[in-house]
């Protein structure tokens, strides 16, 4: 699954740790979710839908190899 | 997040036990095998009792203490973490237990008389704790490295 929070954040300019302080999680989750080495829960992913101002589909989006698992 | 474990002030003092306690453990293990082959059966002194007694219950407290910040990533990897040690501790438990079948009687013997046997197979819990904490740890410890090298 890949995402676009490091453009969304960017797009707001906001910091991995400012993120992270409005979304009441850790920095390392932050990271470990651009990273694509996390898939956060709906609850998460809803948070960040409604912060960022976009809908988790354009967020989040499925590839190629998902569809394998 | 909201998290039922104990506070995160807790983890070092009482790793720190463990490991002291823990080698005593061993060491008096070691000591008391050495006098019950030469002198015959000894008792477990008070002392033993407390050393093993103070082993358990520091390793409850280090895996039941909080990191500095819970969230449902880390509630993730300890889950993970937690399955592993359970895929592990039990292949190294069945490893040894068929080790130990098919040793020869004398082996086996000479085996039930060192006590400290209890580090060989009779411990499965601590063994899974350890390897739970242990891959949590490396979990955390790599993911901070990752972005310590990203920055």
């Amino acid at each position: 699954m890949k995402n676009n929070i490091r453009i969304e954040r960017a797009r707001l300019r906001i910091s991995q740790q400012e993120l992270a302080d409005r979304l009441s999680v850790t920095r390392q989750t932050i990271y470990a979710i651009e990273a694509g080495m996390f898939n956060p829960s709906t609850l998460l992913a809803l948070k960040m839908s409604e912060l960022f101002g976009v809908s988790v589909n354009e967020l989040f989006s499925l590839e190629e190899d998902d569809y394998k698992k | 997040m909201e998290h039922k474990l104990l506070p995160h002030k807790f983890q070092t003092p009482a790793f720190i036990t463990f490991v002291v306690s823990f080698i005593l453990v061993l060491i008096s293990a070691i000591i008391d095998t050495q006098s019950a082959l030469f002198q015959g059966e000894t008792t477990r002194t008070i002392f033993q009792v407390f050393v093993i007694v103070l082993m358990y219950a520091s390793l409850l407290v280090t895996i039941f203490s909080a990191e500095k910040l819970e969230d449902e990533m880390m509630t993730s990897m300890r889950l993970n973490s937690a399955a592993l040690a359970f895929t592990i501790g039990f292949g190294l438990i069945a490893v040894l237990n068929i080790i130990q079948v098919l040793l020869p009687d004398a082996a086996y013997e000479a085996l039930k008389a060192w006590r400290v046997r209890s580090f060989w197979n009779g411990n499965a819990i601590i063994y899974l704790v350890i390897i739970y904490f242990l891959a949590f740890k490396i979990k955390v410890w790599n993911l901070e490295k990752r972005m310590k090298d990203e920055e």
